[in-house]
């Protein structure tokens, strides 16, 4: 008994030493960028290099709201990325089940056809996607942006839930359907409250994809108006010239939505709604 | 004998139905949109063309080109390297993680917080950050080696084929290890807790467990994260191409600045289909034998 | 005796009122006619455009273009164009418009704006989609692609012939291509050498370096360690070393002033290759030797375009090949410059007139636009003399038309240097279409070359090799 104590000790040292490196490492870069959104251009490049600004100054963060209309691409960001996680994480995970569940001609063709539009670089899909929504009409359109992150992420999605329903002992749903459930019911009462945590991790996995997406947004959207995040960012990036400062602190904007979103999510990831609740 | 067999064969073709009908909707959606992109790649790659009003056939002709070139190659095995060690360094730093935030220990819920950053970064802020924390001039991290005395003369970590390999690994590894780890932490909410407390009565240490119980419980979540990762990380793009542009000399020029560089710069598209064509190819046996593999051994 | 006086006698008070009267009259009249006259002067948009004469075409330039033709009906004329996201310039960018938008109030000038590293993918996928706007932004590395495409309007009916004599011509031998204009070049960037005057006379260097060989010699003189703490503090070369047209494109310029190219068509319209010319190996050279000589600021192979402005605009280097634009940057983020810098013209292998590159860009009109003469209108409204200044006082961009050139602005001042790198020998570079792969070996070749492993003559033999190569896949 004395061995698992000062097992427990040296885990428990171990554990926190590992992660506050790693929360070291994290930071690093943090700090270096809140440091650079506070200071002005002129001092941007002074050397000896300041981490801690001498004379910081939130005039980048001002003029993310004055001089771009960034209110209106984090509204745009906002919405289109949440309908998209919507869409794609219901979609993904029906189709996740179906797959696990049932054996159906044709299933492991349906695997290997969503992984494989995987395989193939984006960069060639850009121009015969442009021509579908052009054909659409949907072109510099939200909507039109909305639709193609789905598609980029339902397969991901999907193999992600098809392995969490994996992971779910299918001897439940035995159990369920001789108490009389029908297959819908099954799924809904016994085995989606148990998916959470997987649902959880797409979500986020979904959400993240969507917000930090920049080519095909770019591609796409050509009104100011529409524009999302991930364009007002790559703005501040001139082939000439770096707006650092601004570049920062819109990065720094940008992070808040995720970090809350994380924030929501989490809890799935951290309690059961899913532990405990199996029987062997 | 035989209504049990009869009952087999229609509670097979329920079964299928059903399995059908919850596929559907994502079935449909695929087709419609990544389907005919990709039929419109392998067409082009059999053409030379403006891609506008000039077609002309040229059948194999790119395939050979490139099926021919050692740069090609080349640039082949840097990418399978540079694939390589990011995956397999994201598995390793991610599953570390995941089990030790698992733990019902103080401070795990913020630590989880913590973890998850890199991965809200959008890419090209990742690339900017790190490039100019590992700049000579203006960087931290000669800064930081310089104020301790280490070195007396700037470290140009970029700047050197091997080092700058490592450093692009290692941005990468730092902005990829999360969704891993995210992964993990689902998957680990899944595994019984039963069965680590019969593995703890049968005597078995942390380690025992973790080898015993949660690697094969976690085997469906690590067979996708590892196709995933690997064709991820094998096509990717934006830090690499931000931080060195492919070099120095060649060292970190990965597939994908190829083909930006084919269908972008030089226009010639069918050479960039291609390539692609290729990748997807190479790709898709890679994930065959993944899937072959760790099948054999969750089993 | 009452029927005498009115009938003969006006009273002097009459009189008087009669002459306060006219006075007051002729006084309110002549005041309202020099009113009359003075408003049209302020109002010059009312005045119907000129009729054309037989002047010459420079000679119309100056405030004509400001009246512009407008369309009947509400029109909206759709710009894609980079400047407009860019500070300082994009404030001339929606400066222009605003004023064309003044002029013709049923116009809406709408701006797509693309940053200037992704304009390649938006602008081809936007044509291949069939979706260009009316007016697109024009880069000379475009140009292939253009002309694969056949995305443009010719702008010499569109423009007219008399006015198109009135650019440079060195702009229009560029943008001329198979007897069609291309597009309308609009300011140029020509490359010579930026350098801080304070910091060039604190050195007590006295003239500017003719060759390659002294301009090291110069580097190695401004490389100094000012606090004598054992580190530089100051190098002598802000050198560009990014795998991409920033980089490769100044060691070509290297290459151009050492007597060789990279690739360019010979006459009989076959693509030959440069790098098997001694130019070309001493250019490889002077980059390896260079790094050698400790001249340049560590990170050699990272230092991209905005990183090397940065090193000349905080005083780590001193010289850098590059454009005027450079100085605009400089002066933007840290006004304390203006006046510290200038130009002088590209050293050369053995003192010859040194060859540049322009550089330039203009805006273009797409084939599939419906608003072609409102397009044309907005071209030369941009482009008139006034509006074209105001955007080289922002960014030091020398203009394309002649009678801006001429301008006192232009000329004088801190781009001194580099208008006269006009004077000298200008290169274009071909519209083969792989060209930016034979950038790219440029690029691998000086990479290589700082590794310090192989020897100059063999990275260009490599060079030629591949180069070689790229001309037989293609063809």
């Amino acid at each position: 008994m004395a061995g698992t104590k000062t097992n427990t000790i040296v885990t428990r040292i171990a554990t926190y030493s590992i992660l506050i490196i790693m929360t070291f490492l994290i930071f690093v870069p943090i700090f270096w960028m809140i440091s650079t959104s506070l200071k002005t251009e002129a001092v941007m490049f002074d050397t000896p290099i300041e981490l801690i600004p001498s004379e910081p100054t939130l005039e980048s963060y001002k003029n993310l709201w004055s001089a771009y209309p960034f209110l209106t691409y984090l509204r745009n960001s906002i919405f289109v990325v949440s309908a998209a996680t919507f869409f794609s994480v219901s979609i993904s995970t029906i189709a996740g089940y179906g797959i696990s569940r049932f054996k159906f001609r044709g299933r492991s063709f349906y695997m290997s056809f969503l992984l494989a539009t995987q395989l193939f670089p984006s960069i060639m899909l850009l121009i015969p996607y442009y021509k579908t929504f052009k054909t659409l009409n949907l072109l510099d359109s939200l909507y039109g942006l909305v639709i193609v992150y789905i598609s980029f992420t339902i397969p991901f999605c999907t193999w992600m839930m098809r392995g969490y329903f994996n992971g779910i002992s299918k001897d439940l749903d035995q159990a369920a359907s001789i108490d009389g459930a029908n297959r819908i019911r099954v799924f809904r009462s016994v085995i989606l409250p148990l998916a959470w945590p997987g649902i959880a991790a797409t979500a986020i996995y979904a959400f993240i994809a969507g917000w930090n997406e920049y080519l095909f947004a770019l591609v796409f959207i050509n009104t100011t108006e529409r524009k999302t995040v991930s364009l007002g960012i790559g703005q501040l990036i001139g082939e000439y010239r770096v707006l650092w400062n601004e570049l920062m602190a819109a990065a720094f904007f940008a992070l808040v939505p995720m970090v809350i979103i994380f924030i929501f999510f989490n809890r799935y990831l951290v309690d059961g709604l899913a532990a405990g609740a199996v029987k062997e | 004998m035989k209504s049990a067999f009869a009952k087999k064969s229609a509670f097979a073709k329920r079964e299928s139905r059903s399995g059908m009908i919850f596929t559907i909707p994502a079935a449909l959606i695929m087709l419609g949109l990544v389907v005919y992109p990709m039929l419109y790649g392998f067409f082009i790659s059999t053409q030379k063309s403006n891609l506008i009003d000039k077609w002309e056939f040229v059948g194999a002709k790119y395939y050979i080109q490139l099926l021919t070139d050692a740069e090609f190659f080349g640039t082949l095995k840097t990418t399978a390297i540079f694939a390589g060690c990011v995956v397999i360094g994201n598995l390793f730093v991610g599953l570390l993680l995941a089990v030790l935030v698992n733990q019902k220990i103080p401070l795990m819920n913020i630590f989880k917080v913590i973890l998850m950053l890199p991965w809200l970064f959008p890419e090209v802020v990742v690339a900017l950050i790190w490039k100019w924390l590992f700049s000579p001039l203006f960087g931290m991290f000669n800064y930081v080696l310089f104020s301790l005395d280490l070195i007396d003369a700037e470290v140009d970590v970029l700047g050197q084929p091997g080092t700058a390999f490592a450093g692009v690994v290692f941005v990468c590894i730092w902005k990829g290890y999360p969704i891993v780890m995210l992964m993990m932490m689902a998957g680990m909410k899944n595994i019984p807790h039963e069965r680590y407390e019969a593995a703890a009565i049968d005597g078995a240490n942390k380690w025992q467990q973790f080898l015993n119980v949660t690697l094969p419980g976690l085997m469906p979540v690590l067979l996708v994260a590892s196709i995933l990762e690997t064709a991820w990380w094998f096509k990717h793009f934006t830090i690499v191409w931000l931080m060195t542009g492919g070099g120095p000399a060649g060292a970190t020029e990965l597939i994908s600045v190829d083909i930006y560089l084919q269908a972008f710069t030089n226009f010639n598209f069918g050479r960039a289909a291609a390539e692609s064509v290729i990748i997807l190819f190479l790709l898709m046996v890679v994930s065959f034998i993944y899937s072959r593999v760790l099948r054999d051994e969750s089993q | 005796m009452q029927l005498t006086r009115t009938r003969v006698g006006i009273s002097r008070k009459a009189i008087a009122a009669g002459i306060a009267t006219a006075l007051l009259i002729g006084g309110i009249g002549s005041i309202s006619a020099e009113a009359a006259t003075k408003k049209p002067v302020a109002k010059v948009k009312k005045k119907p455009a000129a009729k054309p004469a037989a002047k010459p075409a420079a000679a119309k330039e100056l405030n004509e273009f400001l009246t512009p033709t407008c369309p009947a009906k509400p029109t909206t004329l759709t710009i894609a164009s980079a400047v407009i996201l860019e500070k300082p310039g994009g404030l001339a960018d929606q400066g222009n418009a605003d004023n064309f938008m003044k002029a013709c109030p049923n116009v809406k000038v709408v701006f797509i704006g693309i940053p200037s590293n992704n304009l390649p993918e938006k602008l081809t996928t936007m044509a291949i989609g069939g979706n260009l706007p009316d007016m697109y932004m024009h880069f000379t590395s475009f140009t292939g692609k253009a002309l694969q495409m056949r995305i443009f309007e010719d702008l010499i009916p569109l423009l007219g012939q008399d006015y198109v004599d009135g650019f440079d011509p060195l702009f229009l031998g560029e943008a001329i291509q198979g007897g069609k204009l291309l597009w309308a070049p609009w300011v140029a960037i020509p490359m010579a050498v930026a350098y801080r005057k304070d910091l060039w006379e604190a050195a007590g260097i006295k003239t500017f370096p003719k060759t390659w060989d002294e301009f090291l010699d110069v580097a190695k003189k401004l490389t100094v360690d000012t606090d004598k703490d054992g580190k530089m503090d100051q190098y002598g070369w802000a050198m560009v070393g990014t795998p991409n047209g920033s980089g490769a494109g100044r060691f070509h310029s290297v290459v151009l002033n050492s007597g060789a190219y990279n690739l360019k068509e010979d006459t009989n319209g076959k693509f030959i290759s440069g790098a098997s010319l001694k130019g070309y190996e001493t250019a490889l050279q002077l980059y390896g030797d260079a790094i050698k000589a400790g001249v340049v600021p560590p990170g050699h192979t990272t230092t991209g375009y905005p990183e090397a402005s940065a090193q000349l605009a905080t005083g780590k280097a001193v010289m850098m090949v590059t454009g005027p634009h450079t100085m605009g940057i400089a002066v933007t983020q840290n006004p304390s410059l203006k006046g510290k810098l200038g130009g002088f013209p590209l050293p050369t292998a053995n003192g010859a007139k040194p060859i540049t590159t322009l550089g330039q860009h203009g805006y273009a009109v797409s084939r599939s636009s419906k608003n072609k003469d409102l397009a044309a209108s907005y071209i030369k409204f941009m482009l008139s003399t006034k509006q074209i200044l105001v955007y080289n006082e922002l960014e030091y961009r020398l203009p394309s038309r002649l009678k801006a050139q001429a301008d006192p602005q232009v000329a004088g001042g801190m781009a001194a240097g580099f208008v006269g790198a006009l004077k000298g020998n200008v290169w274009s570079d071909s519209t083969a279409s792989f060209l930016g792969s034979v950038s790219k070996v440029d690029y691998d070749a000086y990479s290589e070359m700082f590794l310090g492993k192989k020897t100059a003559a063999e990275l260009a033999k490599e060079a030629d090799v591949k180069i070689k190569k790229l001309i037989a896949d293609n063809a």
